[in-house]
């Protein structure tokens, strides 16, 4: 009796004991399931983010179908429409009320569809929420024709008949009339191509070569005048062909509408196209917006201007930063004796790392802008002043300021690279008599050239993405002309420039109809993405590399 | 001739080695005077906001017909009806000595009997005309005779008969001058230009001419940071309008809103970033199985190189309105997560030993990948039942009418989202270097003891890598802080004052990526905008050396272990 007590005694705080052990191990359980969660978190948020913009960013260019929807009577202005389905969302009963509209009976949430409408200069909105309970009719007819126009967006229709001047060429739509006008805004496209040649080549010169000459050289001008009026003619005849051409459709509700071809760019019936077509049709578009200009405020058209703005802005830096990080990078490394001072410097590459990239645009904006650009105005172009040349923002003084951002990254990454050579390289080095700086330049360098490239790969990764300090210190929404030319010295570093970053934040937030932008913006942030990212696989792979040459030599 | 040959060589190579040598050190000094040049350069700019106002003796001239100075301001005193509508409510206590106008009329400031300057404005709490005291300035004792104002600026001149004077500015609370003016006693007429730069002074026949040089009046520290009267509005209030609204206002530039938007910005990125990236870098670090490890990790790193104009657009024209269209569901969804998560890793770990071999130990987090990203867009699909069953509807609506919020579409919450990815990655890689590179022995000896994998974790490993985290938090504060895009694009960048996760704020940074380019060179608004660069300079520069600092003793212990 007594030992069976003394057993349960001991039973007892043992079963309670393992309760608690148990506990707390289902708790210590939950919380690493918690960690994986954050872990996958984080995961799902990188991987979503690459997703959406891909998606969203490259189906801007997809040649979606046009719909053509009839709805019900009462819906709203205009009862048959014609255009791209944008965006589909859902909204509640309520909120439909609280409108004005009737949702009638069903479910607590209504589908909306936005449409685009195009033709924005006649009249109607280019974008438009739909409910699709009022849609009664839906269709994609064959022949429904996107123009991209360089003007006013695209126009949305149905091709009747095609004018050559006053003589009607075809009537009626069909085969016929594709082939001529694919014809026609080839001819078009040509004409409009040398039109532009003449006036911004030859004619541009001899105008400014009239206003060169003196006023008493009268055969001079004679001369000059004789050219202009011969470049005139010929660039009336080149307006005339750009003017010939005149596509008479229909729009959705009915009306009749004439689009001289002059400004059409490109025409398809999206309905129509096969697979493949619609493929290469893609990529042309994809190809237009890496290479071409921005149209319409930057709301439409491309983005060359922009990537060649960064481009050049990211080169500038990287010739900037270069020298002086590997530089600082061998001295912590190589010269200096390790205490105090290579402490201090140490903190101070780390701090520099950390200080916010706008505090650096500020003082680009007052340092190099203000300080330094008056004074270089002040001593070189003191005939231009008070209009001033490199005392305003320009492609330059934006090239210091980042060069200053990215320098931690080029000192850091070569310093890394640095640490990686053995030390008995540098000393089999030395004891062969060569000097320092011999073992520096002939040994020690070449062997951390992967890593000074991986550094400069990240500068030029961070130097493409950085936007709030080119804000103050050059960059504009639009640049009529690219910072290179044919007169010297070709690359004019006061002028300010384009940049990808801030096209999206251009137009992204400042353009007046965000739905018609939005999808340019998310095509703008792909490729900047793309870049970006690509860059940075880039040092990856560079720094995996060096890794991989001195995993060889420390055996 | 070879021993010749061989000392030309020689020097040459001794000279390539001095100048390479100097070169690098230069290179190396050039880093640190860098750092130092753009401290010094930001002081030297925002310096002359501290200069006190001066005054010089110019010319003297005869007295002539006309006005003292042609474009100037003579005394200007408060109407006599305005006095005694003071004096009848009682807030005049002694007798007025002299008084002048302000702000167009809408204040006026009376040297009282006792030397004190007392400023009465203009005030709409309330129906009607309401007069109340703006702020009493002490002069001293000086025992004004004349009062002059500035008609563009709340300067205001104090002149004793006996040729004293005192330049207030009122709003600042600031005495910028106190000087005895030569020739100046028995002053008959005074009048100052319009611009703030000539005094004048008739005594007797004669009118003397004194210069004055007062660039940056307005700003002390009160008018930075506290909040202080402005004519016309109800109460003292800190605020920030750089482009005044009416001709006869000053720029108002407190910093207090700017200061405080950033923090506001800065808690709620922290809020999502730093739970999030320190449990995800535990579990990297230290659960993972290493091939896994080596994917995720520089997979995650990689979002640090998104550029934050693209997180920016994203968050303030893809995230806000949807997360507008489904508040209750965004609100919930941690919660969601967090009881999902642990859910499904409680049925997890019920299931038969056999299911639960084919996932390794480490790779807990694919198993969850489907879980964490279906969870927050059930929640988000579910707003709509949960507002219509919880709220009426409209959680926004159900917001304003119950607790006075106007939701406001871009807001701290959709920055705190947007910026918490972007400072994860930073928070996330340093911590789990800290974390990974705890030396093994520690945990092995832990675990030799008998101790499990999370007492391990949380007794011996956290503890060692508690500086790193640290740093990690820090620098991860750091970038919140000084971040300028996301809080440009998915804010309404309005100045306000509140720590409301539903409205929207103004932080230093956009503020001067937004008027910087605008402020004229030299203005006092430019100086602020230097001076706020300065702010998040010093901040991010003390936070990031703290955070080196323990960093870098962090790593002299594992090198003395």
């Amino acid at each position: 009796m007594r030992q069976v007590d003394v057993v349960e005694h001991a039973h007892r705080p043992l079963l309670r004991e393992r309760l608690r052990a148990s506990l707390r191990r289902k708790g210590s359980d939950a919380l690493e399931w918690l960690a994986a969660g954050a872990a996958a978190l984080a995961l799902v948020a990188v991987l979503g983010l690459v997703a959406l913009l891909t998606v969203k960013g490259l189906g801007h260019f997809w040649p979606g179908p046009l719909w053509a929807l009839e709805l019900r009577a009462g819906a709203g202005a205009g009862d048959t429409l014609l255009g791209h389905v944008v965006a589909r969302r859902e909204v509640p009963v309520a909120q439909l009320r609280e409108a004005g509209r009737d949702p009638g009976p069903g479910s607590a949430v209504r589908e909306r569809l936005l449409l685009r409408l195009g033709n924005r200069d006649l009249g109607a909105p280019e974008f438009r929420w739909v409910l699709a309970s009022d849609i009664l009719e839906q269709h994609m007819p064959p022949s429904a024709t996107v123009l991209e126009r360089s003007e006013w967006g695209p126009l949305f229709g149905y091709p009747l008949a095609l004018r050559d001047g006053d003589v009607t060429q075809v009537d009626g739509d069909g085969p016929a009339l594709r082939a001529a006008l694919a014809k026609a805004l080839e001819a078009t496209a040509i004409a409009r191509e040398r039109l532009r040649a003449l006036e911004q080549g030859p004619l541009a010169a001899a105008s400014t070569a009239l206003a060169r000459l003196p006023a008493n050289d009268a055969s001079g001008v004679d001369e000059v005048l004789k050219t202009l009026a011969q470049l005139e003619t010929e660039r009336r005849v080149l307006r005339a062909v750009v003017d010939r051409y005149v596509l008479r459709l229909a729009l959705a509700n009915g009306q009749r509408v004439e689009q001289p071809l002059a400004t059409v760019l490109r025409a398809y019936q999206p309905n129509a196209l096969a697979f493949p077509a619609r493929v290469g049709l893609y990529l042309q578009r994809l190809w237009d917006f890496v290479s071409g200009a921005p149209r319409e405020g930057n709301t439409d058209g491309g983005v060359f201007p922009a990537i060649f703005g960064t481009v050049a802005l990211v080169l500038l830096t990287a010739v900037l930063v270069t020298p002086l990080g590997v530089l600082a990078a061998v001295y912590l490394h190589e010269y200096a004796r390790q205490g105090p001072l290579t402490r201090l410097v140490r903190i101070a590459v780390n701090n520099l790392a950390g200080v916010p990239s706008l505090v650096f645009g500020v003082f680009g904006l007052g340092f190099f802008v203000y300080v330094l650009g008056g004074e270089l105005d002040s001593l070189f172009f003191a005939d231009r002043l008070p209009s001033p040349t490199f005392g305003s923002p320009g492609l330059l003084w934006a090239s210091l300021t980042l060069a200053l951002l990215t320098l931690p990254v080029v000192v850091v990454a070569t310093e890394e690279g640095l640490a990686r050579i053995p030390r008995s390289v540098r000393e089999g080095s030395l004891a062969l008599g060569a000097t320092r700086a011999e073992t520096l330049w002939r040994v020690v360098l070449p062997m951390a050239t992967p890593a000074m490239m991986t550094g400069l790969v990240l500068a030029v990764a961070r130097a493409a993405g950085e936007v709030a300090p080119l804000m103050l210190v050059g960059v504009v929404k639009l640049a009529p002309t690219l910072p290179v030319s044919e007169h010297f010295p070709y690359l004019h570093l006061e002028q300010k420039f384009m940049n990808l970053g801030f096209h999206i934040y251009d137009i992204g937030f400042h353009s007046p109809d965000p739905d018609a932008t939005r999808s340019l913006v998310f095509a703008t942030a792909f490729l900047l993405v793309a870049i970006i990212l690509v860059l940075n696989l880039a040092a990856v792979i560079l720094r995996h590399r060096l890794r991989e040459r001195y995993k060889s030599l420390d055996t | 001739m070879s021993r010749l040959a061989d000392s030309r060589v020689a020097r040459q190579r001794r000279w390539f080695d001095h100048g390479t040598s100097f070169i690098v050190t230069a290179a190396g000094a050039g880093v640190l005077g860098t750092i130092l040049l753009m401290l010094l350069y930001l002081f030297w700019e925002v310096l002359p906001l501290a200069q006190p106002a001066s005054i010089s003796y110019s010319h003297s001239e005869p007295a002539g017909e006309g006005p003292l100075l042609a474009r100037g301001q003579g005394p200007d005193p408060a109407p006599q009806a305005l006095l005694a509508t003071l004096a009848e409510e009682g807030l005049l206590a002694g007798t007025v000595e002299s008084s002048v106008r302000l702000a167009d009329g809408r204040a006026v400031l009376l040297a009282m009997d006792d030397g004190g300057l007392v400023e009465f404005g203009r005030s709409s709490a309330g129906p009607g005309e309401r007069w109340v005291r703006f702020r009493r300035l002490d002069s001293g004792g000086l025992p004004v005779r004349w009062l002059l104002a500035e008609p563009r600026r709340a300067v205001v001149y104090a002149l004793a008969a006996d040729g004293r004077l005192q330049l207030w500015h009122t709003r600042a609370e600031r005495r910028l001058l106190a000087t005895r003016l030569p020739r100046a006693a028995g002053a008959e007429a005074v009048a100052v230009s319009a611009d703030g730069t000539v005094l004048a002074v008739r005594v007797g026949s004669e009118v003397h001419h004194y210069r004055l040089h007062n660039p940056h009046p307005e700003v002390s520290v009160s008018s930075l940071w506290s909040a202080t009267w402005h004519p016309d509005y109800p109460a003292p209030a800190r605020v920030w309008q750089s482009s005044p609204a009416g001709a006869s206002d000053e720029p108002k530039l407190n910093l207090a809103p700017l200061a405080l938007g950033t923090f506001k910005a800065a808690l709620y990125t922290m809020l999502l970033a730093a739970p999030l990236g320190v449990l995800a870098a535990i579990y990297t670090a230290y659960f993972m199985a290493r091939p896994l490890r080596r994917l995720v990790k520089p997979g995650i790193e990689l979002m640090e190189a998104v550029p934050t104009v693209v997180l920016g657009f994203i968050a303030g024209l893809w995230l806000a309105p949807r997360v507008e269209d489904a508040l209750a569901g965004v609100l919930a969804a941690p919660l969601v997560l967090v009881l999902g998560v642990v859910l499904v890793g409680g049925l997890w770990s019920s299931l038969p030993r056999r299911w639960r071999r084919r996932v390794p130990l480490g790779a807990r987090p694919l198993l969850l990948l489907p879980v964490v990203a279906l969870l927050p867009w059930a929640s988000v699909a579910a707003s709509p039942a949960i507002e219509a069953v919880l709220f009426g509807g409209d959680l926004a609506r159900w917001l304003e009418q119950e607790f006075d919020i106007v939701y406001q579409q871009r807001n701290a919450l959709v920055v705190g989202m947007a910026m918490g990815f972007a400072v994860l990655p930073t928070v996330f890689s340093i911590t789990e270097d800290a974390i990974f590179s705890v030396p093994r022995s520690l945990s092995y000896g832990s675990l030799a003891l008998g101790a499990t994998r999370w007492q391990t974790l949380t007794g011996v490993v956290l503890p060692t890598a508690s500086p790193g985290i640290f740093s990690a938090l820090m620098i991860g504060l750091g970038r919140a802080i000084g971040e300028t895009m996301i809080v440009l694009m998915a804010t309404g960048n309005t100045p306000i004052l509140d720590g409301d996760p539903f409205t929207g704020l103004r932080s230093l940074s956009a503020n001067i990526a937004m008027e910087a380019p605008e402020a004229i060179v030299g203005s006092t608004h430019f100086r602020v905008l230097f001076l706020s660069a300065l702010l998040l300079f010093a901040f991010t520069f003390v936070i990031n050396t703290i955070a080196e600092l323990v960093r870098q003793r962090l790593r002299y212990r594992y090198a003395a272990g």
